[in-house]
């Protein structure tokens, strides 16, 4: 089943054109990674999976439904059931671990219980159990990375959308997390859309690599 | 560290001071006249109910201005509101001007004496301040980094990523406004003497008037002053640890709430909107004839130029003034600093008057009337008064500048002028034009300093729009206020226009 | 680029223009503490008919027309002001006890009566208000003179200004010149007892009078002429007019000459200006509706002649040790 699909999409900000033209499809499970040069538009192609981003033209599809076509997004992101690990990772510096974890399942309505239990969880899952009370900017460099992918995996999404997460790391914490993501994906069974420039990551990673050109 | 004499320390002392001679001289000029007086003001039962009220007044007016000016920040800032940058300006207008002038213009308009007492001061004084709060949480507000909110987004909708994360992280901001509007309704004396609720600085201001008595008078101004020292140690610690690296940046798109989305906060918008526009724009329909204009412009046209002209310089002064201090007292580059930093507020809450008073003692004198005699008593004042304004703001600017930014810049060899010069001042363009506006503003609309110390024939607008409300005709101050807003949208739009520039 | 220039340029000038102030023979410095609104006009037409440029500094309502006052006490050691315009006589004892004034007796206040000016020239009056009872149409009985302010007919009913401010200071020190401390003290605590009510002003006590909420209030007779021209329905009572009655205790205007001012031959000048029949004349016709004190004088319609009231003798100068003597007195009174 089609999990993620771009059909014929373009966007430009002002008369640049960032993405021109641009399909794709990406099975649901699918382990892919967007590459290409800097500043050809992988960051924007996920941003308008997220929703952040309507296209200029053409449609983007979650599920089979259309989600944003013609400059206008039709599904909001909290509704598309995304997660997502940003460059800059993005926690929340005035809440605790948990709390950044707690945010989206508070929003999905969950229980309190039932958020405990999935926070416990997901945590667990990064070994990070520990750390929960902790506010994010006391934590090392590669626990901050863990937290935010357990923070986008919380919710449970159908895919997880990671923009250079590694990109800070040193070469040993990389190899680590990129087994952890790889350990992630094999529980969870999420769709994996990774964007890197990295060869080592790409080949770690990608079961599918997509490359993003230059579209001038 | 350096050598004692060097650049930057001649420099930084050479910032403090300017404010030392500008603001602790008078101050100890009154504070010396005020010794010998303190036991009766305090032990007077009747000055105790008078706090008591100022208590209730700053309090309840804070409040009144939280909940119309983070609504409207929200709508302004957040929302996909339509002409939202218009209103923001529309509901700023109140803030310049002074709050006696409104008051009686309020009166003028409603002439109704449902005005008096302390509802009325409250509406008067919260529509006067609001634009604090309003204008403040936008900034703030826009410095919250747009990843995370979208960070939000993917879980939650618009309003929640606004409550939960976007105002938490404006907080700082928000919380600072309060305390100036809760500071700035505690000094205030004109507008509540006008509409009649007794408050606290009129003690002080009776000592001036009825007694002409300058000692008892800074006695009785200090309770104010410690008042507002203990609400900045409150905001400090509940502040401490809780700055957080912000960066300026465009508001992301994404992170826009629909308007459909937020009903009551609209409604709470349209009260404020009718609180707020409805008397001011009744003055402005009363004053706007050519007649009255031409009247206003033929009176006081010369003083308009004038407040420009003094505001401008004022704070062409305080900005690099206050940008050296920011830097001492971040950087902890002398010692003392956290005295200077002290100082400087305590200036900022002191009465006009007191303050007005202490620099006429100190620079009357026939060996300074080069100072006393011209404009530059009125700059000093405006300079003692308003210096913690830019100080404070720039410290926000320059407090998001990492410190590596500078070192590195060291390490490649550059001087601390040129680190300053080429580095720093550059990266906190956004604060430095912030604190140029906003002490520009403050000056402008300040009218207790000119009052007393403007030479003969130099009045300001503020000064000659009070001196002429006394028996003034209703029309002609209602011009007068237009005038005093046409004269402050000119500094608006000169920065408007070198950020565009730039941009 | 010439937009550049012009900017700076201007600025540069307007400061230095404020610095070289100072020429002595064409200027003159003065402090007004009478309604900037009619006292400009006046000074403005001194300059045209002289050529003398006039720097003047206004006085504010807001500061109940202290503002100026602070600034000559301030200035003390190094005086900036040659005049003081006061719009009462009693400031300028003040000024005189603090060795801030000098005299000097214009020659066109010849027609002034003595009772209004200062014998040894320290002030002199021209132009004045009167201290008349304003009094509600709705009224069911009409005051004749401050004594019913005691009677218990209008008990709660009436209302005088805060005496610790503008010409109520003035008046209460004048009966405390009149009737010697012990009766004024009593008339102050009776005025407690018949539960008089303590607006913050004469404008405020004329509106609560106007507005039918009170009977009767002392204020200035600008303040009750402003509302009968206003068409509320009051009446103006000239208080204690009888036999035996006190009579009406009128403010004038004082001019008053600054010791060490820099331009003592033209403060001379305005001060000659001040107090003729023509600026009498014209505070006379401006909605101030000044009394003028010279005879022969057109009077304001609403108000009569002062050769035709029966005035209050007082001695200013007296009135003016009163007013700091009473301080206490009126303070603790208040409640502050």
């Amino acid at each position: 089943m089609t999990s993620l699909e771009f059909r014929r999409v373009s966007k430009r900000y002002g008369d640049r054109a960032v993405v021109s033209d641009l399909s794709f499809q990406i099975q649901a499970g699918e382990r892919v990674v967007l590459h290409g040069p800097s500043g050809c538009g992988k960051t924007t192609v996920l941003r308008l999976l997220a929703g952040f981003l309507a296209p200029d033209e053409g449609a983007v599809l979650i599920d089979g439904t259309q989600v944003a076509a013609q400059g206008k997004v039709w599904v909001e992101p909290e509704h598309r059931r995304l997660g997502m690990v940003f460059q800059d990772l993005a926690l929340w510096p005035h809440l605790t671990v948990y709390e950044n974890l707690e945010f989206g399942l508070k929003a999905a309505g969950l229980p309190s219980d039932a958020r405990r239990a999935r926070i416990e969880d997901t945590l667990a899952r990064v070994r990070l159990s520990e750390c929960a009370q902790a506010y994010p900017t006391r934590l090392s460099g590669g626990q901050q990375q863990r937290v935010a992918v357990a923070r986008a995996l919380a919710t449970r999404p159908l895919a997880l959308l990671m923009d250079e997460p590694l990109s800070n790391l040193d070469d040993e914490l990389q190899d680590e997390l990129c087994d952890q993501i790889l350990d992630l994906h094999a529980q969870l069974g999420f769709t994996l859309v990774y964007v890197t420039h990295s060869k080592e990551e790409m080949r770690r990673i990608a079961a599918r690599a997509i490359r993003i050109g230059f579209s001038r | 560290m350096g050598r004692v004499l060097s650049a930057k320390n001649v420099t930084l002392a050479g910032a403090a001071a300017v404010l030392i001679v500008a603001g602790l001289l008078p101050l100890g000029v009154m504070g010396a006249k005020s010794l010998g007086h303190y036991g009766p003001v305090l032990s007077n039962a009747r000055n105790w109910k008078l706090l008591a009220n100022s208590l209730l007044l700053a309090g309840s007016t804070t409040a009144v201005a939280a909940l119309a000016g983070v609504p409207l920040a929200i709508l302004f800032g957040k929302t996909n509101l339509p002409f939202r940058r218009l209103f923001a300006v529309l509901f700023s207008l109140p803030l310049l001007l002074p709050p006696y002038v409104l008051a009686v213009g309020w009166f003028q308009v409603l002439g109704s004496s449902w005005l008096f007492g302390l509802p009325g001061c409250i509406l008067v004084l919260a529509s006067c301040y609001m634009p604090v709060v309003m204008l403040l949480t936008m900034v703030y507000l826009r410095t919250v980094n747009p990843a995370l909110e979208e960070a939000g987004r993917l879980s939650a909708n618009g309003w929640r990523v606004l409550t939960g994360i976007s105002l938490p992280l404006a907080a700082p901001g928000v919380i600072l406004s309060l305390l100036l509007v809760f500071l700035l309704t505690l000094g205030e004396f004109g507008a509540t003497t006008f509409l009649r609720f007794d408050v606290f600085p009129v003690a002080s201001f009776t000592q001036f008037s009825a007694f002409y008595d300058f000692g008892a008078a800074t006695a009785a101004a200090m309770p104010l002053v410690a008042i507002t020292l203990a609400g900045l140690l409150v905001e400090r610690r509940f502040l401490h640890g809780k700055t957080f690296a912000f960066r300026w940046a465009a508001p992301a798109e994404s992170s826009r709430i629909r308007l459909r989305a937020l009903g009551p906060l609209l409604l709470l918008a349209v009260l404020a909107a009718m609180a707020v526009a409805l008397p001011l724009s009744a003055i402005f329909w009363r004053g706007a004839s050519p007649r009255a204009l031409g009247d206003a412009f033929h009176r006081a046209g010369d003083s308009a130029l004038r407040s420009l002209l003094y505001a401008v310089t004022a704070a062409t002064i305080l900005t690099p003034l206050g940008f050296l201090l920011s830097y001492l007292i971040h950087r902890r580059a002398l010692p003392g600093w956290r005295l200077l930093d002290a100082l400087g507020l305590f200036l900022f809450t002191l009465p006009g008057t007191v303050l007005g008073i202490g620099l006429i003692v100190l620079w009357n004198r026939p060996a300074t009337n080069w100072i006393y005699t011209t404009p530059l008593i009125v700059i000093a004042g405006f300079i003692a008064q308003y210096t913690a304004l830019s100080t404070r703001l720039m410290l926000a600017g320059l407090s998001q500048v990492p410190v590596a930014m500078e070192e590195a810049a060291e390490l490649s060899g550059a001087g601390w002028v040129r680190r300053i010069w080429r580095i720093l001042a550059p990266l906190c363009r956004g604060s430095i034009g912030a604190a140029w506006i906003v002490t520009c503003l403050f000056c402008l609309r300040d009218s207790s300093l000119p009052l007393l110390l403007a030479p003969p024939g130099l009045d300001t607008l503020t000064a000659r729009t009070m001196t002429l409300m006394a028996n003034g005709a209703p029309d002609l101050i209602a011009a007068l206020c237009i005038l005093l807003v046409a004269v402050t949208a000119l500094p608006l739009a000169a920065l408007a226009f070198v950020w565009r520039r730039r941009a | 680029m010439r937009r550049r220039i012009r900017l700076p340029v201007l600025l540069a000038g307007l400061l230095a223009s404020a610095g070289c102030g100072a020429r002595r023979s064409t200027t003159v410095v003065v402090y007004v503490s009478e309604d900037q609104v009619f006292s400009e006009p006046i000074l403005k037409d001194f300059e045209k008919e002289t050529g003398i440029r006039v720097r003047a500094v206004y006085d504010t309502e807001e500061a109940k027309s202290t503002g100026v006052m602070n600034r000559l006490l301030a200035e003390k050691n190094n005086p900036q002001a040659d005049v003081y315009w006061a719009n009462e006589p009693i400031r300028a004892g003040l000024l005189r006890q603090q060795g801030i004034s000098t005299p000097y007796s214009p020659g066109n206040a010849k027609g002034i009566p003595s009772q209004f000016k200062d014998p040894q020239g320290y002030w002199t009056g021209f132009s004045a208000r009167a201290r008349l009872l304003v009094v509600s149409k709705t009224a069911a009985h009409k005051p004749a003179g401050l004594q019913a302010y005691l009677d218990p007919r209008w008990r709660g009913r009436a209302v005088i200004a805060n005496p610790l401010f503008g010409t109520t200071t003035a008046q209460m020190a004048a009966l405390f010149s009149l009737w010697g401390d012990q009766k004024a003290k009593q008339f102050l605590a009776g005025l407690r007892a018949n539960q008089v009510k303590l607006s913050t002003g004469n404008g405020e006590s004329a509106d609560l009078v106007a507005s039918g909420a009170f009977d009767f209030s002392l204020v200035d007779s600008d303040d009750a002429v402003s509302r009968a021209r206003q068409g509320r329905p009051i009446e103006i009572v000239y208080p204690d007019q009888g036999e035996d009655g006190a009579g009406v205790f009128l403010i004038p205007n004082a001019v008053v000459l600054i010791k060490g001012g820099a331009n003592t031959e033209n403060g001379k000048k305005l001060m000659d200006y001040l107090v003729s029949e023509e600026t009498e004349r014209k505070l006379a016709a401006a909605d101030c509706a000044q009394i003028p004190l010279h005879p022969g004088v057109p009077t304001p319609p609403e108000i009569k002649p002062v050769d035709r009231i029966k005035t209050m003798k007082v001695d200013y100068a007296e009135i003016a040790a009163r007013l700091t003597a009473i301080q206490p007195v009126l303070k603790e009174w208040v409640g502050y």
